[in-house]
């Protein structure tokens, strides 16, 4: 009898397991908290997403964001995210998307080294910003059985989330100080040098 | 010039430097206007969720199984389960906030080492409705960038595919495959 129900509930339990495994179902959300952003030239700019699994999913996934447009150049790859079934969006896992912004308004530099910009008042208002313009593509990957015999296709979702950076131009006048200090200490290192060649052809001539 | 005028004119060259350096310093410090005001900060965060996922029999692949070449409109082994209902099927989450459009594409055409299936006999139709006759007859084909399938699909509905595929004539044997992809974007 015992062993009766021994191989009974081996049966069950293989049979729950299988339905379990063929009506596997998997996904994955963004949460988004913005569609633009003012960024400073030079810098990196970074954007934060949620990423969550909800019911009635059952598979756990390896979350990631990419870009396009615009974009795709300028983000910074990141490791995928293991983003667990049930997580609800209020609990989504926040990852960041960050971008490495251009510089992109004209400088004037002295020596290459000591520059300023003086913004135009057409490159200050707002709606003059250079802009890019692209998507953040929540993707995922998952522990899945290889594509099985056959002609076909194996399939992948995502969710596209439209992105609008406008590079603010920031004025920056030269380092002064250094500057003018700089040019003092050429003046300097110039008239010592004149100086002593000065000496050294009097000294010749005596 | 002898050594001493040398001398001077470089002490008055470095006073003048130092002195620039002072001044271009000293003129970055402001001074604040005496202004008394009151002010308290305002704020409102709105964002948006939104999740899709795939049914068990498209996570698990769009499968012609053996199809014959010159053939047309061969079915995907899963456009008609025994209540002629497709099981082809992208869920959008309940848990959500947003309806969204969804997108469909390719990454390559169906391909078999050196040999291929054209795109343009890779078809597709999508409906929010799951009947033997919805979503209806191969319309669009695949391409391999994204193209809206379906707009408007409410959080907690789902949007149905059906899929065929037209095998040319001369088409080599072999098992050709890639990977059809679909994005969701919030519907505006």
């Amino acid at each position: 009898m015992k062993i009766l129900q021994f191989f009974l509930f081996f049966f069950f339990s293989f049979f729950l397991l299988g339905t379990l495994v063929s009506a596997a179902t998997v996904g994955m959300g963004v949460r988004w908290y913005k569609e633009s952003a003012i960024v400073n030239e030079g810098t990196q700019a970074c954007i934060e997403y949620g990423l969550y699994n909800p019911e009635p999913w059952d598979v756990p996934v390896y979350g990631y964001l990419e870009a396009t447009g615009d974009l795709a150049k300028i983000y910074i790859k990141t490791e995928p995210t293991l983003i667990p079934v049930n997580t609800s969006s209020k609990e989504a896992i926040a990852k960041t998307i960050c971008f490495d912004i251009p510089k992109t308004y004209e400088e004037n530099c002295v020596l290459g080294l000591f520059c300023e910009r003086e913004c135009q008042e057409s490159e200050i208002a707002y709606e003059n910003y250079v802009r890019l313009r692209g998507e953040v593509i929540g993707r995922y990957t998952y522990d899945a059985t290889a594509f099985g015999g056959g002609t076909g296709s194996a399939t992948g979702t995502s969710v596209a989330i439209p992105l609008e950076l406008a590079i603010s131009c920031q004025p920056q006048e030269r380092n002064k100080p250094v500057f003018y200090g700089t040019i003092g200490i050429l003046i300097i290192a110039i008239a010592l040098i004149i100086w002593l060649l000065t000496r050294r052809s009097k000294k010749k001539r005596y | 010039m002898n050594t001493k005028t040398f001398g001077a004119v470089l002490g008055v060259l470095i006073i003048t430097t130092a002195c620039l350096a002072f001044m271009s310093t000293m003129s970055s410090f402001t001074s604040a206007a005496n202004v008394t005001e009151q002010n308290t900060s305002s704020d409102a965060n709105v964002s948006y969720y939104v999740a899709i996922g795939m049914s068990t029999e498209l996570m698990n692949g769009i499968h012609f199984g053996n199809v014959e070449p010159d053939s047309t409109e061969n079915n995907a082994s899963q456009n008609f389960n025994a209540s002629s209902m497709t099981e082809y099927w992208i869920a959008v989450s309940p848990d959500g906030n947003t309806a969204v459009n969804i997108s469909i594409k390719d990454n390559a055409v169906l391909t078999s080492s050196l040999d291929t299936i054209p795109n343009t006999g890779y078809y597709y139709n999508a409906s929010e409705t799951n009947d033997g006759d919805n979503p209806f007859v191969a319309s669009t084909a695949m391409t391999t960038s994204y193209v809206q399938a379906i707009a408007d699909v409410s959080n907690g509905t789902n949007a149905y595919f059906r899929f065929w595929l037209d095998v040319p004539a001369s088409t080599a044997a072999g098992n050709y495959n890639n990977t059809v992809f679909f994005q969701a974007i919030k519907a505006v």
